[in-house]
């Protein structure tokens, strides 16, 4: 690979933060120049920055601006792009959005609006699988009101059974039913919530796996026909059904479990007509039985750990997949090598209920070292506000084996220092230190098993408490006045008590 | 130097002195450390306590000290004598007047208000500058200004009195 994509000129990128610089960053390399647009609270963000044109779309709300359709296409043309890269979130899996870009002929670099639409709505990619002969759950339709009939259908299921969001995503109106008494009140409980999450208040039901792990599959599909897969990545580290540490590969797979379930995920590629990136997403049962749960249209937060261990830039694939250009290589060509894992550093309190966390971004010092990938969208200055999603980076590595892959997780996660927003670094390093996590027995249940009442570390409170007095004491001393002009402070400072202080640049001491 | 902060809900004190081989004596809840300083900034910290080096990321905003080190995040608050006035004294005298201090180290970049001026509870009255971040110093009472005790580019330390309000 290396050689220019041809067929597109220009590309817009319609999203923010991490994935948005990251995406530029796989453009530049091609020499394709980038558009980003930005929030009139996103002026000064690092992806408005970094992009060779940068273009305001509109107010702070993402109603107004990322999710603005009209302004993103708009934005795409006055600059003379030809090409719109969704990123996630945001518009990415909204087949209105496709839509007006093939309307406004530009290229959507995704999959066909029709396609997103189809395989957006769960119920429609259910059938759709069981159709082509891929196992899906044992579930209903979807029900817009209580019925009494769902009693029998949940019986018929067997509990526990869950009781899930038609139009949903990232487990709002999920619920978990363990028996007929709560049936009634977990649905129309579900109904409210995804009426007032997505306008659709249509719920189903479905059986509910005991200690499941969550395993997809990256697909790539051509636009000539030829589909591959990218192997899988396990991604059962779950809070409230959002990933927050994914790894590749999954210990649960051998290579003939892992053959039969790149073959369905292939399959449900082609089943659906995809083109362009996408992820198959299943859950495997601890008896070796997966089941389909849905498809991701979209290039997923944690495709760096298949880039990790592929050694493929998923970007640059989507950009040559989306100009016309057939996959470079055959299934039998792609390849895995050691073991990675990515996790999502937050803005959020782990010691607060996980409630977001907002600031400036006083001090930021990320890990490096071989193996260690940092995938950010702040730098020092940055002011994290509560209209965006709270993902401010992802830390990947790759190491040889699991264990060397997780030790390396640990050491690179001390290593990060991100000041002035609380993160949940902290916690991050409680999962990736757990004995069961060190073990590999991971299910979607594990943190609410094993880390649902997290500590705060508090090894080096002592060298702490001497950092923040020394930092006292020489911002004390930075902001002194010259000798002489000491005014009517009081007789006594930090900087006199402690006679002459010795920094680094008036003592040499230093390095 | 005596240093009181507020971490996690709790108050601790530290002493920190010059000791006589260059370095300093850190008095710290009954436990005493030698520490020495090899490089320091307001953004990053090395440093020798008690035999062991680490290398801290500092942050200081308000009256606020964030530390990171090796995994472990800590964000200190100065207890200044006028914030234990106040956590102590409860809020009974706010309808009395106040006297705002300094809740950090830093200069007057901008003075907002005059001697006699009417003000709001929340109005700003100086802007503060410290570690290159403007912070505006707001009256917690509305009132008359009876003094204002600063002027621009004055350097001010914690606790040092800037407004009464009466």
């Amino acid at each position: 690979m290396g050689r220019q994509v041809s067929l597109l000129r220009k590309v817009l990128i319609a999203n923010r933060g991490e994935i948005a610089v990251r995406i530029l960053r796989s453009c530049r390399e091609l020499g394709i120049p980038v558009v980003a647009v930005y929030s009139e609270a996103d002026q000064a963000a690092l992806h408005a920055q970094l992009a060779d044109e940068a273009i305001c779309i509109g107010p702070s709300e993402a109603r107004a601006s990322y999710l603005n359709i009209e302004r993103v296409v708009r934005a795409a043309l006055d600059s003379g792009c030809d090409a719109i890269h969704p990123g996630y979130g945001f518009l990415s899996e909204n087949p209105a959005f496709a839509r007006a870009c093939e309307a406004a002929k530009l290229v959507f670099i995704g999959p066909p609006s029709e396609v997103i639409r189809k395989l957006g709505d769960k119920t429609e990619a259910r059938a759709l699988m069981q159709a082509a002969g891929i196992p899906v759950l044992p579930g209903t339709e979807p029900f817009p009101e209580w019925a009494p009939e769902l009693v029998t259908r949940a019986r018929a299921i067997g509990y526990p059974v869950l009781v899930k969001a038609a139009a949903g995503g990232g487990g709002k109106g999920m619920r978990i039913v363990a028996g007929e008494a709560q049936l009634c009140s977990s649905v129309e409980a579900s109904i409210r919530e995804a009426t007032h999450a997505f306008g659709d208040g249509r719920v189903f039901l479905e059986k509910l796996l005991e200690r499941p792990r969550h395993v997809e599959f990256q697909v790539l599909a051509d636009s000539q026909g030829h589909a591959v897969h990218l192997f899988e990545r396990e991604c059962s580290i779950q809070r409230r059904h959002q990933k927050i540490l994914e790894e590749a590969p999954c210990l649960a797979l051998d290579a003939e479990l892992r053959e039969r379930m790149g073959l369905a995920a292939v399959e449900a590629a082609r089943a659906a007509g995809y083109v362009n990136a996408g992820t198959v997403e299943f859950l495997l049962g601890e008896n070796r039985r997966f089941y389909f749960l849905e498809v991701n249209t979209r290039l997923q937060v944690e495709h760096p750990i298949t880039e990790m261990v592929t050694g493929l830039d998923l970007v640059e694939l989507q950009l040559r997949i989306a100009a016309g250009e057939p996959l470079p290589f055959a299934q039998a060509d792609v390849t895995m090598r050691g073991h990675s894992m990515e996790c999502r550093i937050y803005a959020e309190d782990p010691f607060n209920g996980f409630l977001p966390a907002t600031g400036v971004v006083l001090g930021l010092a990320e890990p490096s070292g071989p193996g260690v990938r940092v995938d950010s969208g702040i730098h020092e200055g940055s002011e994290v506000t509560v209209h965006y999603d709270p993902m401010l980076a992802k830390l990947t590595v790759k190491a040889s084996n699991r264990e060397a892959c997780r030790r390396r997780l640990i050491a690179a996660l001390r290593e990060y220092r991100i000041l002035g927003v609380t993160t949940n670094a902290p916690y991050m390093l409680a999962v990736a230190s757990h004995p069961e996590f060190a073990a590999g027995r991971t299910h979607t249940g594990f943190l609410a098993e094993h880390l649902l009442d997290v500590k705060r570390s508090r090894q080096h409170r002592d060298a702490a408490v001497v950092a923040a007095a020394l930092a006292f004491a020489s911002s004390a001393r930075a902001t002194a006045p010259g000798a002489g002009a000491e005014g009517d402070r009081p007789a006594s400072t930090p900087w006199q008590e402690l006679g002459h202080w010795r920094l680094a640049d008036a003592s040499g001491r230093s390095r | 130097m005596n240093l009181t902060f507020e971490l996690d809900g709790e108050t601790v004190s530290i002493d920190l002195e010059p000791a006589a081989d260059g370095g300093y004596r850190a008095r710290l809840e009954g436990r005493e450390l030698a520490v020495h300083v090899h490089h320091i900034t307001p953004v990053y910290a090395v440093f020798t306590a008690a035999g062991r080096t680490y290398r801290a990321q500092l942050a200081a905003a308000r009256n606020a000290h964030h530390v990171a080190i090796d995994g472990e995040f800590y964000d200190f608050q100065v207890v200044t004598q006028r914030s234990r006035e106040r956590s102590g004294g409860g809020r009974g005298a706010q309808s009395g007047g106040a006297r705002i201090t300094s809740p950090m180290p830093g200069k007057v970049i901008r003075v907002l208000v005059e001697d006699g001026q009417e003000v709001a509870a929340g109005q700003g009255l100086l802007i503060l500058e410290a570690m290159k971040m403007e912070n505006e110093i707001r009256t917690p009472v509305a009132g008359k200004v009876k003094r204002v005790h600063v002027t621009a580019a004055q350097m001010v330390m914690p606790a040092d009195l800037l407004v009464e309000v009466e």
